[in-house]
């Protein structure tokens, strides 16, 4: 029976965590090639999901402090928002955070900015779990932009391994900028 | 050693009827107990001498632990060489016993003592479905809530038009039947938070303190603002965030 009434809800990271390891118990459930798959991909895109839930809301904690705790660079950083010259009226001659114009930022440069603001670890890239993190943002990538001539392949073990990816990359985020440890 | 100044002060401020003594079993009882009367005077002047310190638009910029006293007992038993908590203690010596007449602080008193009685007032009186539950009734009295209140009190105490929002009672409404929100408060949890959590100011650990401060510190900003979900967000927000500054490498504040 098709669900009528809208549901809302918030989820944080760990929720997102909870689904992804569902989804793989769910995908060792059936046979059915398609669903497997269909299973997985859903379950490594949580386990992102979970990633940029985290990175999201640790930002929002550091937008709910006075806003000159940040030069104004960092500012429009975190409020992904256009930093800009103003030409005409009261902000002649100011930089200015541009409210109407948004600046996305990739979730690897939020991660790049929180840990080299608050900690002095520097060169994550040459770390192995960095390495980890790009294959999984490169499958992520093939599902979330799918194309006639890539064939996607995921089996249990790789989704395990990327969800694995996320809580130490979460782990890594909080032990650097909240000097926290996170509990799984 | 102070003699009943304590139990004078409180009798003053309406936390005890007149003529009425302090609880002989404190977790039994819903009356304030030694421990925390002492816990409300000595954050009271923490937070004042904190106001002397830091001004305007910094004190958003720091995060405060209240604190708690030892109860008599608790410090007699633990070896220390009084009964007396010894800030408590420090802090009657230096201001003299007359201390207590301090205007400010009864001032600072008699808004907590309302807080309180409206607190339970609109739980008695099971509006909005709330459970008329003794922790419901007396959220006031949780120690993390007093002491982050009476912190609160001492530091706007150079703010005037803040202090005045901080002594009005929260505003309730259909979704918020009491002004301490216990019900929310007692749901309220952070996604970092461990599985034993139980709740926004239900225990004393210096998180739960720092959190209750900076709750009321936020909604000392708005005079409109109740304490809802949104409110306890932004204030644990903002308790994590100063803690990245506190503790990171990066520049001092």
């Amino acid at each position: 029976m098709r669900l009528k009434r809208v549901i809302a809800m918030t989820f944080n990271f760990r929720d997102y965590i909870d689904f992804s390891e569902k989804l793989v118990r769910d995908s060792e459930k059936t046979t059915i090639k398609a669903r497997q798959l269909a299973l997985l991909s859903s379950s490594l895109i949580f386990a992102w999901i979970a990633i940029e839930s985290f990175v999201n809301n640790m930002i929002d904690d550091f937008n709910q402090i006075p806003p000159d705790m940040f030069q104004m660079h960092e500012k429009a950083f975190l409020l992904e928002k256009s930093l800009r010259f103003g030409d005409k009226g009261v902000n002649i001659g100011k930089f200015i955070i541009d409210k109407n114009r948004n600046e996305f930022r990739r979730l690897e440069d939020k991660i790049f900015f929180l840990i080299a603001k608050f900690s002095s670890a520097n060169n994550i890239k040459g770390d192995t779990l960095w390495q980890s993190f790009e294959r999984f943002r490169d499958k992520r990538n093939t599902i979330v932009h799918p194309r006639r001539d890539n064939d996607l392949s995921l089996d249990v073990e790789e989704v395990v391994t990327y969800q694995n990816v996320t809580k130490k990359i979460i782990s890594l985020i909080s032990e650097n900028v909240l000097k926290k440890k996170i509990l799984f | 050693m102070f003699g009943d100044t304590l139990r004078g002060w409180c009798q003053k401020v309406g936390l005890l009827t007149s003529g009425e003594d302090f609880p002989d079993v404190g977790p039994k009882s819903e009356k304030i107990t030694v421990k925390l009367a002492r816990t409300f005077i000595v954050n009271f002047y923490l937070g004042k001498k904190m106001a002397d310190k830091i001004s305007g638009d910094k004190i958003d910029k720091t995060i405060y632990e209240p604190y708690l006293a030892d109860s008599g007992t608790a410090a007699y038993l633990a070896g220390k060489t009084s009964l007396i908590d010894s800030e408590y203690q420090t802090i009657m010596e230096t201001n003299g016993i007359n201390n207590l007449n301090d205007k400010a602080l009864i001032e600072a008193g008699k808004s907590f003592s309302n807080l309180h009685k409206a607190q339970q007032t609109a739980v008695k009186s099971g509006k909005g479905k709330i459970k008329n539950s003794k922790s419901y009734r007396n959220k006031a009295l949780v120690e993390s809530i007093l002491s982050g209140w009476s912190f609160v009190a001492g530091l706007l105490q150079n703010e005037p038009d803040r202090l005045k929002v901080h002594y009005l009672i929260p505003k309730t409404s259909a979704k918020i039947p009491a002004p301490l929100n216990a019900a929310e408060m007692s749901r309220f949890k952070h996604e970092d938070d461990p599985v034993t959590y139980r709740g926004y100011g239900t225990r004393s650990s210096p998180n739960d303190r720092q959190r209750v401060a900076q709750l009321f510190l936020a909604r000392s900003l708005d005079e409109k603002s109740s304490i809802d979900h949104k409110l306890m967000q932004k204030a644990v927000s903002q308790v994590r965030a100063l803690n990245a500054f506190k503790k990171g490498y990066s520049h001092d504040i």
